[in-house]
């Protein structure tokens, strides 16, 4: 099998994840010309109902379009916990949000991170919508899927004017809640 | 090198349409094809061309065929169940030869079914929807670069046969945000049919094999156009001899010329014991599982339907002189299955992967039934 | 050869309907629209889904096309919106307009596209062989009614204003005169435009309701229509299935379909393009 990488980021609508998933993608192909693939879920709940978006990032173009063996997998409430952790490898990176997210279950051989994203994100950007930045960010610094600079390069781009500070803020949140 | 993109399935479609110079867009809202609707709203009125949406698919095929009798290059984007209500108007088009895309983003059935999970359900629906025989052409991509090659192919096909194509497409690749190097504007070949000149009414007239003209209501003799079975002058009639010859002529038409419309791609055949034959996401599941089963030493190839009807008989005929072993992917109950029957012979041993529960298949589980040869 | 006759298939002749039938006075009164307005030919689309009136425009030498059943108006909608400049025509009979096709009629009518119609009333399914309508008066006796017709008739004009047709009319084949100069009026319409011909079926309808020659079902369809300035006089408990005919709505402001989308539509959506170029999509 080609040498692919598989994101999983799970969460309420509202919360972010699928600009996140999107950011992810738009920056491995375009800035790392790398081959990239998301698919978003979608529920007639666009607020409140549990999302997920399968990210997967690959060397070579990739040939089946979902993500069945997950390496990195955020998730910032319960119910989506639940229902995503399916398709987890063994050994995968398990990132939750710690307010949110109570019970985990069976952690396998998970490389667990328990960090308060949304409380955080509120309480230090005061806006939840940018979990979205705070996300990729913290996948960036885990991961490597994507280079620091070409992230950086393109969320200034990217981001609306006058809010290019406050995307470099959530940048660093995501980076200091790793620590 | 050009830039890579990331679009989506649906988006790919209709920025392959616009390429094609499609100038004209009815539809009504079903997930998951919607987004083609609504990129089409934003984008016909600011190129001066039209977008509508209508009261139901009935009406939105209704429009569609008129807009195309109206000179237009026309789209509509449906799913199952409104693919399911279109089914009169695609006999109508058949039946007056009027060239037509159609998009089915597939999810699972019957009746309200599955929304919106992915399955391969309608391919029975392309091909005997509609009642009574007639030539049907479906073509079906599977990668993000298909995708756009197919739309643009579908209109040439439709241009030239005169006859609706339909574009199946999966839901989960209509729906994923894919990278994509989009092909240069010069790159693109589009069909452009001679402008023939109505001077009568004959505009049926022709002999078999012969490429009908595109008619346009509008450009010379005013014609009628009808639903009835007619003459060569579009005239109604029930004479048998001319009835006949009708019906040869619009299925040969697309039989005449098979070599043109049926395309596949084929992934390590060369020396494959084992074929495996599918079409769009299990297509990808398959080429997944192929390449886990070649590192175990297995010899197994892909056969990549891309003209999904007609059905590729002959080229899979031909390689059934070499390979006695075949697979069968596809995410419904067995609706190709019967096919692969039909176009090989008892020596054949046949397998299939079925299912149609909302869930493709993954490579393992594709790897797992090629294991069991 | 008369100026209307231009407008005339004559080689498509002889026509399917049984002698003494209202569609030919329907033929002949829309051609002489035709010629009266002097459009020519080639820029006219007749319209038609299926039934006895759907092979009208089968007999005019102008653009014409046959559809399915109850779905004229949708086709004509894809052809006036492709081609706005051109003049189309819907005829349509009451089962292919109101029952089938009725979601069709009150869309179009709501969205105000430039088709004129002809809604041509005989109260049954002639082609068929005579089964009840949305419009068969109630009590009639029908071959899908052998009993009597319990179900009460959609009024027309009413259900039109409802679904905001802008021009609204009707007229009896009784008066071929007086429904030319209707039909005329609605031409020169911008917008939806309604004329419901009321026509005579003796054979599948006057038959079994004692009217079995055209003599007596025209005799019944004038004591049931009345001008508008008479309807407008009757005490309502006159009123009871005696219907109006004339012009009997019209809104001249309203902006039809096609205009509205060419100039605020596109307009609209060419002056987004350079702030929306960066989006990409997405």
């Amino acid at each position: 099998m080609e040498n692919r990488y598989e994101i999983r980021y799970g969460a309420v609508g509202g919360q972010g994840i699928i600009t996140a998933g999107a950011l992810l993608v738009d920056i491995a192909v375009k800035r790392e010309n790398k081959f990239a693939l998301e698919s978003p879920t979608y529920t007639a709940t666009v607020r409140g109902g549990p999302t997920k978006v399968d990210i997967i990032i690959s060397d070579q173009r990739i040939i089946f379009p979902q993500a069945c063996a997950i390496d990195f997998f955020v998730c910032t409430y319960q119910k989506p916990f639940d229902l995503y952790k399916e398709r987890l490898k063994d050994d995968a990176i398990v990132i939750t949000d710690s307010n949110l997210v109570k019970d985990l279950g069976d952690t396998k051989n998970w490389k667990l991170y328990r960090i308060p994203i949304i409380n955080e994100t509120k309480k230090q950007l005061g806006n939840i919508i940018l979990t979205s930045v705070v996300t990729l960010s913290i996948t960036q610094k885990l991961t490597n899927i994507i280079g620091y600079d070409n992230m950086v390069c393109y969320i200034k781009k990217w981001a609306p004017e006058g809010l290019v500070d406050l995307n470099l803020k959530a940048i660093k949140l995501g980076r200091d809640l790793i620590n | 090198m050009r830039r890579k993109q990331v679009l989506q399935g649906n988006i790919i479609v209709a920025k392959a349409a616009l390429a094609a110079k499609c100038n004209f867009f009815a539809g009504y809202p079903i997930t998951p094809s919607s987004e083609i609707a609504q990129f089409m709203s934003r984008e016909l009125p600011r190129m001066g061309y039209d977008f509508i949406q209508m009261e139901d698919e009935i009406a939105s095929l209704g429009a569609c065929i008129g807009a195309s009798l109206s000179g237009r290059k026309v789209l509509t984007a449906t799913s199952g169940p409104g693919f399911s209500l279109m089914q009169e108007h695609i006999g109508m088009a058949v039946m007056a030869e009027i060239p037509l895309v159609i998009v089915n983003v597939m999810r699972g059935g019957p009746s309200t079914g599955l929304p919106t999970k992915p399955s391969q359900a309608d391919i029975m629906q392309v091909r005997w929807g509609t009642h009574g025989d007639h030539p049907i052409i479906a073509l079906y991509p599977a990668f993000a670069d298909e995708i756009y090659s197919e739309t643009i192919r579908a209109y040439n096909l439709s241009e030239k046969f005169w006859n609706p194509v339909v574009l199946l497409l999966d839901e989960v690749i209509a729906k994923a945000h894919e990278d994509i190097e989009l092909p240069r504007k010069n790159d693109i070949h589009i069909y452009k049919e001679k402008i023939h000149r109505i001077k009568d009414l004959n505009i049926y007239d022709r002999e078999i094999g012969e490429n009908p003209p595109r008619v346009d209501f509008f450009k010379g003799y005013p014609i009628h156009i009808d639903g009835l079975e007619h003459d060569k002058h579009g005239w109604p009639t029930s004479d048998p001899e001319t009835v006949n010859k009708m019906q040869t002529l619009r299925m040969q038409k697309i039989y005449h010329y098979l070599d043109e419309i049926v395309k596949f791609k084929e992934y390590y055949m060369e020396d494959a014991e084992i074929m495996i034959f599918s079409f769009g996401v299990s297509a990808r599941s398959s080429l997944a599982a192929i390449k886990m089963a070649r590192e175990q030493g297995i010899k197994v190839g892909l056969f990549q339907a891309l003209t999904i009807w007609p059905f590729p008989k002959i080229p899979l005929k031909e390689r059934f002189k070499r390979i006695k072993k075949v697979l069968t992917v596809e995410l419904n109950m067995g609706q190709t299955k019967y096919e692969i029957e039909r176009v090989s012979s008892d020596d054949v041993e046949k397998k299939a992967l079925l299912r149609a529960n909302g869930i493709p298949f993954t490579p393992k589980e594709v790897l797992d039934k090629i294991r069991e040869f | 050869m008369r100026n209307y006759e231009k407008y005339i298939r004559y080689r498509t002749f002889p026509t399917p309907w049984c002698p003494g039938c209202g569609n030919g006075i329907i033929l002949k009164a829309i051609a002489i629209c035709f010629s009266e307005l002097d459009i020519k030919p080639k820029d006219i689309v007749v319209v038609s889904g299926i039934g006895c009136s759907g092979r009208i425009p089968t007999f005019f030498n102008t653009n014409t096309l046959h559809t399915t059943h109850g779905r004229a108006l949708s086709f004509a909608t894809g052809i006036k919106l492709a081609r706005p400049d051109k003049f189309i025509v819907v005829i349509s009979g009451d089962g292919d307009a109101l029952a089938i096709g009725g979601n069709h009629l009150i869309h179009a009518a709501r969205r105000n596209i430039g088709i004129k119609m002809i809604l041509v009333n005989n109260g049954t399914y002639g082609m068929t062989g005579g089964q009840v309508s949305p419009l068969t008066p109630q009590k009639f006796i029908t071959e899908t009614t052998p009993y009597g017709n319990i179900e009460p008739k959609f009024n027309v004009a009413e259900l039109l204003k409802g679904a905001r047709a802008s021009f609204i009319a009707r007229e009896t084949v009784n008066r071929p005169r007086q429904l030319k100069e209707i039909i005329e009026k609605s031409f020169k319409h911008n917008g939806f435009s309604v004329v419901e011909v009321i026509s005579n079926c003796h054979i599948n309808l006057g038959r079994k309701n004692k009217m079995r020659d055209p003599i007596s079902i025209t005799k019944w369809i004038a004591s049931r229509t009345v001008t508008k300035t008479q309807y407008e006089k009757l005490t309502p408990d006159k009123r009871n299935h005696i219907y109006p005919v004339g012009v009997l709505f019209e809104d001249k402001d309203r902006l039809e379909y096609s205009d509205l989308y060419y100039k605020h539509i596109v307009p609209e959506a060419q002056a987004s393009i350079p702030q929306r170029r960066n989006q990409n999509g997405k």
